[in-house]
């Protein structure tokens, strides 16, 4: 394998070339390449419209581009269904099969991304369409640090929480990029037959792990109201539990303890606070001036 | 894979009734006294576009590829939905039955179809009023058979895009599809005969609920009620620069609100369908 990327704290070894991903001196988690991919799996343990899963294997298929395979948690096989879309099948390395890297490797993968302030981390989670990907950009844009965009890989180190930094693109819909101008720079499509973006981050990106502070959950309100609402308790795990990657995950990998476990200790330790936002993009100016006061405390 | 005909669709073209109707059933169903929590209703279960539906059946972000071919998958992201749901779910529809020849709503998962149809003269003050169009872009919508919703591709929606047709195909989609297995309620009914309109609906759908229960629910849903509570509490789907979800749900305010060329319009586009639900005589005379 010529290369070797990281991306929330998941080191890969291949030979292909991934312009998103930062370069990594260390070991290797996980091998990636071309080759035969199965159609089905046996002893599924979760059968979805595009996904199936057993206990070791995910077998991934996106009609019209390519089939994916994850073998354990060691290696990737990717097999094209057209030659055109090698450059489609790729990105999804950096949305689908990081998720599933994420949980077998033991994280807790937030969806969601974040920034940095005074040396901890601001993640922002919701459903989506809830607009995480765009107060990112726009919180980069008046003057935070990113660490990540979609994905965001939680642990505990010395009873603290930690987030691995992802990778320096935003995601972004053509309409977010046109609102947030000179917020990166040589963006491309994440797909040719969609018009969303990955914008590559154009300050500094974070290399090491970073504490985190506080988990914004983001919730558009159709009567344009800004306001926030501290989610403790039992509300807090339940809230966790949806909020992370790609939940079904959990159950099809048999992950259940060990995830419950990690949840409750960043339910014991990280603030988790709903952000109510407003849908009209005029006055988001005023929704950023009052989520920055409450990052800066 | 097969479904477990166990998804109710509360199909309709937006602003006919389908959420008054969506709160009449939450209120049958748990015998609540108010509607006060409206917001979050757990005897419906949403809208059937909604995007989170797609993305837990299909294991993967629908957001990260095309709505076209989100749309060839759908039937099956129906069946994977209706197997996972433990009882009845109920859901709201705007898309029609079919698109380009592709079922959308599978008859396999498919335990009844309520579809609600209101008069265009009425509906396109209040649809122009939801969609933040003019009353000419809203005839245009419900003529020109190009009607959708959440179609913008150049941002992301909680909802994937519904493609409507025009009124009359809308109407056909379901009828045709749905023949032996559907309830046609018409809004005006809804409104003027109440009792006897949504007991109706209570019994297509196999429920055994008695004469009280039955207008106890009506009274907890009656439109009245529904708008007072938006002025008191807000409605969370009400559309951005929209003043309100619930607006006036009369009968005939059309005359106040459409030209008559407009209406005129509407009756040549949609003459045979107006004529079977009797919104007009075989002149063309409009009764509502």
């Amino acid at each position: 394998m010529k290369k070797k990327y990281i991306a929330g704290g998941i080191v890969i070894a291949t030979d292909i070339e991934f312009a998103e991903l930062m370069e990594s001196t260390e070991q290797a988690d996980v091998q990636l390449a071309y080759g035969p991919v199965p159609d089905t799996l046996d002893n599924t343990t979760l059968d979805r419209v595009l996904v199936q899963s057993n206990e070791n294997e995910v077998l991934f298929k996106m009609p019209d581009v390519a089939k994916f395979w994850v073998e354990g948690d060691a290696k990737i096989t990717i097999e094209l269904l057209d030659e055109k879309r090698k450059s489609d099948a790729e990105k999804y390395i950096l949305t689908f099969i990081l998720g599933v890297l994420s949980f077998k490797k033991g994280f807790y993968p937030l969806h969601g991304g974040g920034v940095v302030h005074n040396g901890e981390a601001y993640l922002f989670t919701g459903h989506s369409g809830a607009g995480k990907s765009t107060t990112l950009a726009g919180l980069t844009q008046r003057g935070f640090q990113p660490l990540a965009d979609d994905i965001s890989n939680f642990f505990v180190e010395d009873g603290k929480i930690f987030v691995h930094p992802c990778f320096p693109r935003f995601k972004l819909w053509k309409d977010s990029m046109l609102m947030l101008q000179n917020v990166g720079s040589g963006e491309y499509k994440l797909g040719a037959d969609i018009e969303k973006y990955l914008v590559p981050v154009n300050v500094d990106f974070p290399t090491k792990p970073i504490p985190v502070k506080r988990i914004y959950l983001l919730q558009r309100e159709m009567d344009d109201k800004t306001f926030f609402k501290v989610i403790k308790g039992k509300e807090k795990m339940l809230k966790l539990k949806q909020n992370s990657y790609k939940p079904w995950m959990v159950k099809a990998f048999k992950l259940d303890g060990k995830h419950f476990g990690l949840m409750n200790e960043i339910a014991a330790k990280v603030e988790l606070v709903e952000f109510h936002r407003p849908f009209d993009k005029e006055k988001f100016s005023e929704m950023y001036d009052v989520l920055i006061k409450d990052i800066k405390g | 894979m097969e479904g477990k005909r166990n998804i109710v669709w509360l199909a309709s073209f937006p602003k006919s009734g389908n959420t008054w109707m969506r709160m009449f059933l939450h209120a049958i169903k748990t015998g609540c006294d108010s509607l006060e929590n409206f917001n979050d209703l757990e005897g419906s279960n949403g809208i059937a576009s909604a995007r989170h539906i797609m993305d837990e059946a299909l294991g993967c972000s629908s957001c990260d590829m095309p709505d076209i071919k989100l749309q060839r998958l759908r039937s099956e992201i129906y069946r994977v939905y209706s197997n996972d749901f433990e009882g009845v779910s109920i859901l709201k529809v705007h898309d029609a039955a079919f698109h380009r020849g592709i079922l959308t709503f599978p008859k396999d998962v498919t335990k009844k179809v309520i579809y609600i149809v209101r008069n265009p003269f009425d509906m396109v003050a209040s649809y122009a009023n939801h969609m933040s169009c003019s009353i000419a872009e809203s005839i245009s919508s419900l003529c020109d058979g190009k009607g959708r919703l959440a179609s913008n591709k150049y941002r992301l929606d909680s909802q994937v895009q519904q493609y409507m047709g025009s009124w009359s195909d809308h109407y056909h989609s379901w009828k045709n599809l749905y023949r032996d297995n559907i309830e046609i309620v018409r809004y005006e009914d809804m409104l003027n005969n109440s009792f006897a309109t949504f007991e109706r609906v209570v019994r297509s759908l196999g429920w055994t609920h008695d004469s009280a229960a039955i207008e106890k629910a009506v009274r907890v849903s009656d439109f009245k009620n529904l708008r007072a509570l938006e002025e008191e509490h807000g409605f969370r789907e009400k559309a951005p620069k929209t003043k309100q979800f619930f607006r006036q749900g009369k009968t005939g305010a059309w005359r106040n609100e459409i030209t008559a060329e407009q209406a005129a319009m509407l009756v040549d586009r949609h003459f045979y369908t107006l004529l079977e639900l009797e919104y007009i005589d075989a002149n063309g005379d409009i009764l509502v």
